[in-house]
């Protein structure tokens, strides 16, 4: 692998989540790369790369490609859509490294974008609902809520942790986001919140879970060695991992873990020549509360069953020792679904390169970001280290 | 309770033992081709939820459970527990005694 040439991200732009712009697929998106392309200052741009899960479900729109590059003026240009459920972003994030790894593009746009409002709960949960198996699983009426409180129960049980302790991780989700321009939710929430808030899938309830929400992130990708080129400062990709794991629950013997995510980050931390320890900004897929304490355990920084301590200890603040979900994650940033992978890898660009404003940590050096797909069927990580 | 029409097709390695509930042909675990099997339809509940905002289709039947069932066989499966009066918990023994479309429908014992 050693002769593989390096790749780098020279720009990074977000569109602000939210339920209310009435943007369409294509605002968004262009929203997002006008500022990407501007924070990168390329002019030529060699592919484009679009994640997204729902837009053939919900817009009746596909072909995201083209509409893309016609979007943006850039016709002419090779697109690809990428989709991997909710991780679709970070997978497509893969594809446009892949890319840039193989010489035959230089300069490569990676976009996500998804448009969730203006539907009812029920369409967008069957939308969702299409990462599923659709004749073993989705025939019996479970929801993506109802496969994580399933995990949610064992784990509770398996580990004798109780729900208040999980409910940590959305209220540092929703205090990090207080200081997040591009935040859907600026509101600041307790543990009792949590606890009190609607029961949506026993025993999770409405604040254990990402909203619905519109939004749209972009990365422009460049060879290391054309790096100076465009900025004085970049952000080297160390390692972009995509793994599986059987798509369903009832066909894993512990549903407590992702094996996808176990699988991905020793792989990452591998090519990275990295260990955990070395990670000084964290992004995690915590789509439901649950997930985000067991991608603590199941990356590598705590023992099955002692995630919650981290979030309880204060080590997961912006201030602790492993700085998570700085901008407010999935529940708190929010959760367009094909986009949120991007935002996760647009977010680790800003700590890494010191312009996270009031929501900077001191001395990032390395970021780690895991996005999943499913439950678990797909997991997408990536590995960004500062380099001045 | 008669279970017509009632069949829970899997797998089964001659050579391991490993069985399954998903259509291969040949042993995940020691890759010997496998023999058809059906499985009796009792088992145990692993972990359940209650579906409170369901899809669409599902909307006049919520609030219902859905459960992750270990089969006394071993194979896992997951399928809607019929509302009942008994109380539901993991570990509550139950038995398939229904189907709708593709879905697997269980009751506690």
């Amino acid at each position: 692998m050693a002769s593989l040439r390096g790749v780098a991200i020279i720009g990074a732009g977000m569109a602000s989540v939210s339920v209310t712009s009435g943007k369409t697929l294509a605002q968004l998106f262009v929203d997002a790369a006008t500022k990407a392309i501007e924070d990168s200052g390329v002019g030529r741009i060699d592919s484009i790369y679009v994640g997204n899960m729902l837009s053939g479900f919900l817009q009746n729109q596909e072909h995201l490609g083209a509409l893309m590059a016609t979007a943006l003026q850039r016709e002419g240009v090779p697109t690809y859509k990428i989709e991997g459920a909710c991780a679709s972003g970070a997978v497509a994030m893969n594809a446009g490294i892949k890319a840039v790894l193989s010489g035959l593009e230089d300069i490569v746009l990676v976009g996500g974008v998804e448009k969730m409002s203006g539907y009812s709960t029920s369409e967008v949960t069957e939308g969702l609902m299409m990462a599923e198996d659709r004749i073993r699983v989705a025939s019996t009426g479970v929801t993506f809520v109802g496969l994580n409180a399933m995990i949610a129960r064992e784990y509770m049980r398996k580990y004798d942790v109780r729900h208040e302790m999980i409910a940590e991780f959305p209220v540092l989700c929703h205090a990090n986001a207080l200081d997040n321009p591009y935040a859907q939710f600026h509101k600041k929430i307790s543990v009792q919140d949590v606890l009190a808030s609607p029961l949506v899938a026993d025993p999770l309830r409405l604040y254990d879970c990402a909203g619905i929400g519109d939004g749209a992130a972009v990365i422009i990708l460049a060879p290391l060695e054309r790096v100076h080129e465009f900025t004085e400062s970049s952000i080297e990709v160390l390692a972009s991992i995509v793994a599986t794991d059987s798509l369903s629950l009832y066909q894993r013997e512990d549903i407590t873990s992702f094996q996808a995510s176990k699988t991905a980050s020793r792989l990452a931390y591998e090519r990275a020549h990295i260990k955990s320890e070395d990670v000084d900004v964290l992004e995690v897929h915590d789509a439901f509360s649950m997930l985000g304490i067991m991608a603590l355990e199941d990356l590598g920084f705590a023992e099955k069953g002692s995630g919650v301590r981290m979030v309880v200890d204060g080590e997961c603040a912006r201030d602790g020792k492993l700085p998570t979900n700085t901008f407010g994650g999935l529940k708190a940033r929010g959760h367009p679904v094909g986009a949120t992978g991007l935002y996760q890898i647009a977010e680790l660009v800003l700590q890494l390169s010191n312009r996270s404003g009031k929501c900077q940590v001191p001395n990032a050096n390395i970021g780690l970001s895991q996005s999943v797909g499913g439950i678990g069927g797909t997991v997408a990580l990536h590995v960004l280290k500062r380099c001045d | 309770m008669i279970l017509s029409n009632l069949e829970l097709n899997g797998v089964l390695c001659p050579k391991c033992h490993w069985k399954a509930f998903r259509q291969t042909e040949t042993c995940l675990r020691c890759g010997n081709s496998v023999d058809q099997t059906v499985f009796r339809g009792l088992g145990k509940i692993h972990t359940y939820t209650v579906i409170r905002y369901p899809p669409c289709g599902f909307e006049d039947e919520s609030p219902y459970v859905v459960a992750l069932i270990d089969l006394d066989e071993g194979p896992r499966i997951i399928g809607r527990i019929q509302s009942t009066h008994r109380s539901i918990d993991a570990g509550a023994t139950v038995r398939l005694v229904g189907k709708r479309g593709d879905a697997f429908d269980f009751a506690i014992e």
